[in-house]
């Protein structure tokens, strides 16, 4: 049996576990989180607010522990990680953050902003660090004129511009991307974005891109998880969570994005009531209060399954619900792997 | 194409000086620039007081003693015959400069004691705030007493005793600007790239915090003239011969019924100052306005 | 633009005055409204379409927002020659707004039913008993318990308390709503439920929207006119069908393009370089020609008017004839 082809994982999340404790209880923030993402790709984490994946970003990049599960960089377990260890990766792993008007110290300027964390790190010689920042704003555009402007004589594409500037100064190999075009302007949306890719392209980056707009992350992104309350719903390949979301969840949002295209509106698939509360969540799956399926086993404690190669839910009622999706997935899946073991043997053939 | 080379663009972010906006706006305001302009005529006169007087500030003139204002004395003279219109110009010397001092102390000792007890939070923030709790349960001018009296009069005693009694005072306000400052998120941002808590504290939150004692202080200062006043009065603080406006106002307070200019000229330089240091502070607090930042 | 319109905004300019900088926050915008029909105002932060809806309201901050010319006709009535009472006689009953933030829309000491009673017995002489279940009524109509009339604001979410405050613009059942950005602050699935309800309101009540947005996706779905605003003017305008099939201003087309949509397959977006254009220095020429692919000398010396492109859908754009 011919495997499959081989990961490079870079990034792995164990069963990882944020609960913060507030005066009402225990908020369950980030529940049993566990996900894969190759080097390379992007994995687009989308969800509403509450779902805790802002939460689920700022724990991977260490800027909160967490409190229970495992992150594995390069193979190598750093969820608790001494002084040194941190320090390393920091240089590895970098955040850009939401909002380009708080996430810049107002009193530094754009140069001083760029060049904080090669001051910090020794990546590169003092007499090389002028070089660098230069190297590094033109690689993310920043005119030349506004150099030495202070941020709130930027507008939001620039300011985050300099944001991505300066998770790119340490050079790292994973960037978190926490709703990075949210709170920008359509045109200058797609200005970042643009921006984002080809760096990804150039830089061999990989990135993890929380955001709420599908619309974005189908566009950016080749694997996707959702989230829901803390807990993952579902993860696919992008096109095929698209084609057939299989979670009740996720059919439930991709049927509320609006769409440009005349000839596609749909229906929205209805949702009942409100989203619950995160303290002290009852056990089982979260999305029970507003599913339309609910059944009685929805109540018990839900675990993610992996349905097809790649392609895990989280539904105790799924294979009943799409049966014929699933289906249809699994011989589109048979027939790839054929194609794949036909590929492999010619290449057995001609001596590889 | 790619993008990410400069944009041809029409952008309008013309390289706004921010200090030239904050005086610019500052200059808007009449009042508060008449305010700071008496300051620093008083300021000026202090300095220059040794050369501009008419009399030396304690020349005593037991002839001329109680005697009304005229074209020799302008403001009178006291009961000692010294010239109440020198002494007055001298005065800025002592009411201001140890208003000043005692105010920047109690700013570096706050900036210190707030900053650390914002950014670190827990126990130490505990610590912190309740010994600042029990200084401030006790009324400003009793504790300002209290501890001149503990420590003694004279020049650097007072200007420590009002300092102590001020330092509560800042130090929640920098506590408080840094609380908010403290969950930015620039300043997360700098934690990911690596920064130390250090380097946070004085780098990222430190600036972005600080700006409100401006404003503080320069109030602060004309509190402090009127607590040293009280000090001069009661017989701590500042004693004669130095002519501290305070410890003029106690020395002729038997001769308020027969020569009230004694008490008045004192009296008006330390409310001038005090009205000219608020409205100084207003103007700043406006000027400073970060919602005037379209 | 016939005789059916009961709203009819005639090159409307108006200016903000700040710190000595004159702001052309609206340069000569006309546009038209049937009654039951709803216009989209579409365009980016800054175009000038909030500015366009407080003028037609009326609210725009005294002394700093001045309306500098134009007319806005609403049932035969011309808006800006009101005096302060019989505007106020308008508001709220025969128009209302809905703003973009239901957070701070609120007033956090008063219960939500006391507010949509508030706005009714504004406007009508009724008994208090009266006015309370004409508002337990109007909650009801947005998908809200009436015995939640006694709750305070805070024990909502957003997407009910954006809910509350359609309830309080409706109550009247004003003719026209004016909704800016009603569903940019509420989660996706939020916003799907509270368009739905307005749709079906404006089914109900017979009410016509302006809805002022910068997502095409609803546009789409919700609206029947589209008015694409750039730096204060109207660059293109007509029926949904037309400008959505044939974008024909380089400014619409850049927007299509820009966004990232479920049915298309680009790998890179099509996007619009630079910025749009400081308020606060006039323009020569065309306002969009600096950012533009197509732009000529001509487009940078003349301003163009809004051109029939094909019966009923207009464009400003000197290329856009051809």
């Amino acid at each position: 049996m011919i495997s499959e082809k081989k990961r490079d994982t870079l990034v792995e999340i164990d069963h990882l576990k944020k609960y913060f404790d507030v005066a009402a209880g225990t908020v369950h923030a980030v529940d049993d989180i566990t996900m894969k993402i190759d080097r390379g790709e992007t994995m687009g984490i989308v969800g509403e607010s509450g779902c805790g994946k802002s939460t689920l970003g700022r724990n991977i990049i260490h800027l909160q522990n967490p409190t229970s599960g495992n992150i594995i960089f390069e193979g190598k377990d750093v969820t608790r990680p001494d002084a040194k260890e941190l320090k390393r990766l920091r240089g590895e792993m970098q955040i850009i953050f939401q909002d380009p008007y708080s996430s810049l110290n107002p009193r530094m300027t754009v140069e001083e902003t760029i060049m904080e964390p090669l001051i910090l790190t020794n990546r590169v010689p003092k007499e090389k660090m002028d070089a660098e920042t230069k190297r590094i704003m033109d690689l993310v555009g920043i005119a030349r004129r506004v150099r030495q402007s202070y941020p709130h004589e930027l507008d939001g594409g620039r300011r985050q511009r300099v944001g991505i500037g300066r998770a790119l100064a340490l050079d790292p190999k994973f960037i978190v991307c926490d709703e990075p075009v949210s709170a920008l302007d359509v045109s200058i949306q797609a200005q970042i974005l643009n921006l984002l890719m080809d760096l990804q392209d150039e830089q061999g980056l990989t990135y993890m891109f929380i955001t709420h707009d599908m619309s974005v992350v189908r566009h950016i992104s080749n694997n996707i998880s959702v989230m829901y309350l803390g807990q993952l719903v579902e993860t696919n390949e992008t096109k095929k969570l698209f084609n057939y979301p299989l979670h009740p969840y996720t059919e439930s949002l991709l049927s509320a994005i609006p769409t440009i295209d005349l000839d596609h509106q749909h229906e929205r698939i209805k949702m009942k009531g409100e989203i619950t509360s995160p303290i002290d969540p009852k056990p089982g799956c979260r999305f029970a209060a507003r599913c339309p399926y609910v059944k009685e086993e929805c109540h018990q404690p839900q675990k993610l399954e992996e349905i097809l190669p790649r392609h895990f839910v989280s539904c105790c009622r799924v294979r009943e619900l799409r049966k014929e999706q699933i289906g249809r997935a699994m011989r589109e899946f048979e027939i790839e792997r054929g194609k794949n073991h036909a590929k492999a043997r010619e290449g057995v053939d001609n001596g590889q | 194409m790619k993008n990410t080379k400069e944009l041809k663009t029409t952008e309008y972010d013309k390289k706004e000086n921010r200090f030239k906006t904050i005086v610019k706006r500052l200059f808007n305001n009449k009042l508060a620039i008449v305010a700071a302009v008496v300051i620093l005529a008083i300021i000026v006169i202090a300095i220059l007081a040794p050369y501009i007087t008419p009399y030396k500030y304690d020349l005593m003139d037991i002839a001329s003693k109680n005697q009304g204002p005229s074209l020799k004395h302008f403001f009178g003279t006291d009961d000692l015959g010294r010239d109440i219109f020198s002494r007055i110009m001298y005065g800025g010397r002592y009411s201001l400069t140890i208003a000043i001092i005692a105010v920047l102390a109690a700013i570096l000792v706050g900036i210190v004691i707030g900053s650390v007890s914002g950014f670190f939070g827990g126990m130490i923030d505990n610590i912190f705030m309740r010994i600042m709790d029990v200084f401030q349960a006790i009324p400003d001018l009793i504790l300002t007493i209290a501890i001149s009296a503990a420590l003694g009069s004279g020049f650097d005693k007072t200007v420590m005793a009002l300092a102590i009694s001020r330092i509560p005072n800042f130090s929640r306000i920098l506590r408080a600007n840094v609380l908010t400052v403290r969950t930015q998120e620039y300043v997360e941002a700098a934690e990911a790239i690596g920064c130390s808590k250090f380097r946070r504290i004085t780098k990222y939150v430190l600036p972005n915090a600080w700006t409100p004692l401006i404003v503080a202080g320069t109030m602060q200062i004309a509190s402090v003239m009127l607590s040293l006043a009280a000090l001069s009065y009661i017989g701590l603080g500042i004693q004669q011969p130095l002519p501290e406006w305070g410890s003029m106002l106690s020395a002729a307070r038997g001769y308020i019924r027969d020569y009230p200019y004694q008490l008045i000229f004192p009296g008006c330089a330390i409310a001038l100052c005090v009205l000219c240091l608020n409205l100084l502070g207003d103007g700043l607090r406006d000027a400073l306005d970060p919602k005037l930042k379209d | 633009m016939d005789g059916n319109e009961f709203l009819e905004v005639k090159d409307l300019v108006v200016e903000y005055t700040s710190g000595g900088r004159v702001i052309h926050a609206v340069n000569g915008i006309s546009f038209s409204l049937e009654k039951g029909k709803n216009l989209a105002l579409v365009g980016e932060t800054g175009a000038g379409k909030t500015t366009v809806a407080k003028s037609i309201l009326r609210i725009l901050p005294d002394p700093q927002g001045v309306i500098k010319n134009g007319s806005i006709t609403f049932e035969n009535q011309n808006l800006l020659k009101l005096n302060g009472s019989e505007m106020r006689k308008v508001r709220g009953k025969k128009i209302s707004m809905v703003f973009q933030d239901p957070m701070t829309a609120l007033n956090p000491v008063k219960t939500v039913g006391y507010q949509i009673t508030e706005v009714i017995r504004k406007h009508d002489l009724i008994a208090k008993k009266d006015a309370i279940e004409q508002a337990k009524k109007m909650l009801e109509m947005v998908g809200i318990p009436g015995e939640r009339y006694y709750e305070y604001p805070h024990q909502f979410s957003g997407g009910m308390k954006q809910r509350v405050v359609i309830a309080m613009a409706l109550a009247n059942k004003p003719d026209l709503l004016l909704a800016d950005e009603p569903t940019t602050a509420l989660d996706v699935t939020i916003q799907a439920q509270v368009l739905e309800m307005m749709s079906n309101l404006k089914e109900t009540l017979g009410t016509s929207i302006i809805l002022i947005t910068h997502d095409l996706g609803i546009v789409a779905k919700e609206c029947d006119i589209v008015a694409v605003v750039y730096a204060g003017e109207i660059v293109e305008y007509g029926d949904k069908e037309s400008v959505f099939r044939n974008p024909a201003h380089p400014y619409t087309k850049g927007l299509f393009g820009a966004i990232p949509d479920l049915h298309s397959n680009a790998r890179r977006l099509a996007n619009i370089e630079g910025l749009p254009p400081d308020p606060s220095e006039p323009l020569t020429g065309c306002c969009f020609h600096p950012r533009c692919k197509y732009a000529t000398d001509k487009c940078a010396a003349n301003k163009p008017e809004l051109m029939e492109i094909t019966p009923g859908h207009l464009c400003r754009c000197f290329q856009s004839a051809n």
